[in-house]
């Protein structure tokens, strides 16, 4: 396939030598008969084996397509469920976070400056007398 | 009645598998050194790399477009798997030292003269990618510099450009191949 002289580089007599030394000491052993053979063997049972192209664009929108509906559906799998009524079981408003919670926990009320809720309307009559007497309110 | 109908093939691709055959025979040991030489001198990862390159253009025969010649298609095949080659070969090699810490045992065969072969195979690796598989094609394989600007998808000029730079990089880190020495090569032994 090479043509002769068909834009060979120009080399000098030293690079020319150079050239064919390293060609000549940088080359493969020849193939042995049996391993040959068996090469070729597998070769053939390759290209006989019955194949399937896989193409990339297909493959790749599936996976982006999967992608998408696992990101969109996923989220709605964890998101509080309503009752029959259309109310939901948690309600961010009446329902303090745990955050909040552990704040609340951890800092006094006089530091955070929340002001302290009176109970006392939930508490039966004879526990508000016994709070009125000992706490003087 | 009652007999198994064997499908044979159609005379049409009994005639593509003969013709293949034959390209086959007349490629494969020039195509094999050529992978061999890409590949840093391994024997068997030349040898998947050809039964590779010939799988694909076994099966990508119908678009050949013959803007080339057959045997410069199949060449450029054949550079890519083995450039395919060498990139997973740095991908597996960089994930084993991270993982285990050491690199996977080559499994270059040793014959002929293993010192200066890994002498050239270590030279030829501080060449880029295009640098070597420049040198290789045109230097070692003998094709023209319009050859293997096809096989390399790049322009004659690029390829020129590549073979020099090699050649000036390989004559320093072999110098002693330069030097006219008998016969003998000097081997240096801190490879």
């Amino acid at each position: 396939m090479t043509r002769p002289c068909d834009e060979r580089p120009q080399l000098d007599r030293a690079e020319e030598q150079f050239v064919a030394r390293l060609a000549a000491h940088y080359v493969p052993t020849p193939m042995l008969p049996a391993r040959r053979v068996a090469w070729e063997e597998a070769l053939w049972v390759r290209l006989q084996r019955p194949w399937r192209r896989i193409r990339l664009a297909p493959a790749l929108t599936t996976v982006v397509v999967a992608v998408v509906v696992a990101w969109l559906t996923l989220p709605r799998l964890f998101m509080p469920v309503p009752r029959e009524g259309g109310e939901a079981h948690i309600s961010a408003v009446e329902t303090p976070s745990l955050a909040q919670w552990a704040y609340e926990l951890i800092y006094p009320h006089e530091l955070t400056g929340a002001t302290e809720r009176d109970d006392s309307a939930i508490l039966p009559d004879d526990y508000r007398m016994i709070a009125e007497v000992f706490l003087d309110k | 009645m009652g007999e198994a109908v064997v499908r044979e093939p159609p005379a049409v691709e009994l005639e593509l598998e003969q013709r293949f055959r034959l390209f086959v025979a007349s490629h494969r040991e020039r195509a094999r050194r050529l992978a061999w030489r890409l590949v840093g001198g391994d024997d068997a990862a030349a040898e998947d790399v050809l039964q590779d390159a010939f799988i694909k253009a076994y099966r990508a025969l119908g678009r050949f477009r013959e803007e080339a010649t057959l045997a410069t298609w199949f060449y450029r095949i054949v550079v890519h798997q083995a450039h395919d080659y060498c990139r997973w070969r740095t991908v597996r090699e960089t994930w084993s030292a991270l993982w285990y810490g050491k690199l996977p045992n080559s499994a270059c065969q040793e014959s002929g003269d293993p010192l200066l072969r890994r002498r050239i195979v270590k030279a030829l690796a501080q060449l880029s990618q295009s640098q070597r598989e420049a040198f290789v094609l045109v230097h070692l394989e003998g094709f023209s510099v319009r050859e293997a600007a096809v096989c390399l998808g790049k322009p004659a000029g690029t390829v020129k450009s590549h073979l020099h730079r090699a050649l000036l990089t390989l004559r320093s880190e072999l110098a002693d191949l330069t030097e006219d020495t008998g016969g003998s090569v000097r081997y240096d032994k801190t490879v």
